[in-house]
């Protein structure tokens, strides 16, 4: 109860201040270049990669890119890019 | 683009990932920043790009996620060197060719002269060449306050010379008189000994302002060419009027005189002239020290043209040239066109002329104050005669005869002076 409390307050907090939101959850940016091109930031680590499937580890979620003949242009510990066939980004919990 | 010739000069290489948790792997990489490019997956295998500094970090990683990993393919200047170790003309080639283009630099290439106008490029280049220091010479064996030195000594009209070097070019700064005329006068005065000075054209003298010997002309006076307008001899008197001696000094004096000047000058009223017609094609060619390569055309330009050549020399980098010299000839096909002057143009051109005329002379120190210009049309000519009245200085030194007077003569001179 008292985390939901200081969760809430801390999104007050964001919001009021408004702090960049990547910063504060660590939450995940994602950029998409029509529907050959993605650009992920703020990442953990891969969880699985296949040629039509990449699930990556975020903060709070984790994030599957499903698609065609997908291969990794690069990646760092930040960020990453896919580039292939674009079929769908879905958020799991 | 950049990036990426960074990583060929470091080297990369191809590499398939075979294993048990290649995921696994992937993360540790990213975490102990081992860049990963170009990953693609091909069922249970992966392939990616990774430099050379990464992939001998990789063995920690792989025995953790017991993974192996099989070189495919490797990339990049450090492998070429390494295929290539065994051709030795190659490197030898190589090293030869920076040797050689070190070598060259130690040559002048380009000499750019500044600041001369009497004397033309082509004497300051003769003269250069006869100092041993022109075109492809050492820079080691050129002196440059030698070469000032000379410059000044060689050249009269030279007053200031710099000669720098820097890279393959030579630049050369001069200074010239710019008043030749009135310093080689000066130069030439203050002669020792006895001298008149004589009148060295016809005129008519406007002013005399005498520093040493006696006057012989006044303000107002004509004098011929070679009269004598301050003698050298100064007449010494005693109490009585009578000459005592003489004592002959070096005439020094300030003449002003009007002169005329005539002017003729005749050009025709008729006359051909090539004129540009239509597009104009290019040829190139390429001299290496003296040989000159023409390279191909494709056209043949009937006479007549009008070419323009435009020429270029190579440099390594700035002030580093080296002889080659790209050349761009432009040739126009042309037409003679026949050019009427009409009676206000040749008038025109006849005052430019004339102008240019007169400036010449106001360059030597002629002081212009007048001139009547007459233009006539004849025969399909135009004539144009000018007389040009102008205030100069007039005289010039000459040796004055000397005469010894016995004093016990004692000559008895006219009253007049």
């Amino acid at each position: 109860m008292g985390k939901m409390n200081f969760g809430k307050w801390k999104e007050g907090l964001v919001e009021s201040l408004e702090l960049p939101k990547d910063l504060m959850y660590g939450a995940v940016l994602v950029s998409i270049t029509g529907r050959q091109e993605i650009l992920i930031e703020n990442y953990r680590g891969i969880l699985e990669y296949t040629q039509n499937h990449i699930s990556l580890q975020t903060k709070a979620c984790r994030l599957v890119v499903r698609g065609k003949d997908l291969h990794i242009s690069y990646y760092t510990n930040e960020e990453m890019k896919i580039t292939g066939r674009i079929d769908s980004v879905l958020y799991e919990d | 683009m950049f990036l990426s010739l960074i990583k060929f000069l470091r080297g990369f290489l191809l590499v398939r990932l075979n294993g048990y948790s290649p995921e696994r792997f992937l993360n540790l990489c990213s975490n102990h920043n081992i860049l990963i490019w170009n990953l693609t997956n091909h069922g249970d295998s992966y392939e990616f790009y990774i430099s050379i500094a990464g992939y001998r970090k990789l063995k920690p990683l792989l025995r953790k996620t017991k993974t192996r990993v099989v070189i495919l393919q490797r990339i990049g200047f450090p492998f070429f060197l390494y295929r290539y170790r065994k051709r030795k003309v190659f490197f030898a080639g190589i090293v030869f060719g920076l040797g050689f283009l070190l070598y060259l630099t130690t040559f002048v290439w380009l000499i750019d002269i500044n600041g001369n106008s009497l004397i033309t490029d082509e004497t300051v280049l003769a003269f250069l060449e006869e100092e041993s220091a022109s075109f492809g010479s050492r820079k080691s064996r050129i002196d440059c306050s030698a070469l000032e030195e000379s410059l000044r000594t060689k050249f009269d009209d030279i007053i200031w010379a710099s000669v720098r070097l820097s890279g393959t070019k030579m630049t050369i700064d001069l200074q010239e008189n710019l008043i030749t005329k009135d310093t080689s006068e000066e130069a030439q005065e203050k002669p020792e000994g006895a001298y008149n000075i004589t009148a060295d054209k016809d005129a008519v003298i406007t002013s005399i302002i005498t520093r040493q010997g006696t006057p012989l002309v006044k303000a107002g006076i004509e004098v011929k060419q070679g009269d004598i307008l301050v003698g050298s001899q100064l007449d010494i008197y005693n109490d009585s009027n009578e000459i005592v001696n003489h004592v002959y000094v070096a005439a020094d004096a300030d003449i002003y005189g009007r002169t005329q000047y005539t002017y003729e000058e005749a050009f025709p009223m008729r006359y051909n002239r090539k004129v540009r017609s239509g597009e104009g094609k290019s040829a190139y060619s390429l001299s290496l020290f003296s040989y000159q390569v023409n390279l191909p055309t494709f056209f043949q330009q009937k006479e007549p043209y009008i070419s323009y050549t435009e020429s270029r020399q190579l440099a390594l980098a700035k002030d580093y040239y080296i002889p080659v010299t790209f050349e761009k000839t432009t040739y126009y096909p042309c037409k003679y066109e026949q050019v009427t002057l009409s009676k206000p143009q040749a008038k025109e051109r006849a005052k430019e002329n004339l102008a240019v005329y007169l400036k010449k002379l106001e360059e030597k120190g002629v002081q212009i104050t007048d001139n009547s210009v007459m233009i006539e049309f004849a025969d399909n000519q135009c004539q144009v005669k000018a007389v040009i009245t102008a205030i100069e200085k007039i005289g010039k030194y000459e040796p004055a005869e000397v005469k010894q007077i016995s004093t016990d003569e004692r000559l008895t001179e006219d009253e007049s002076d």
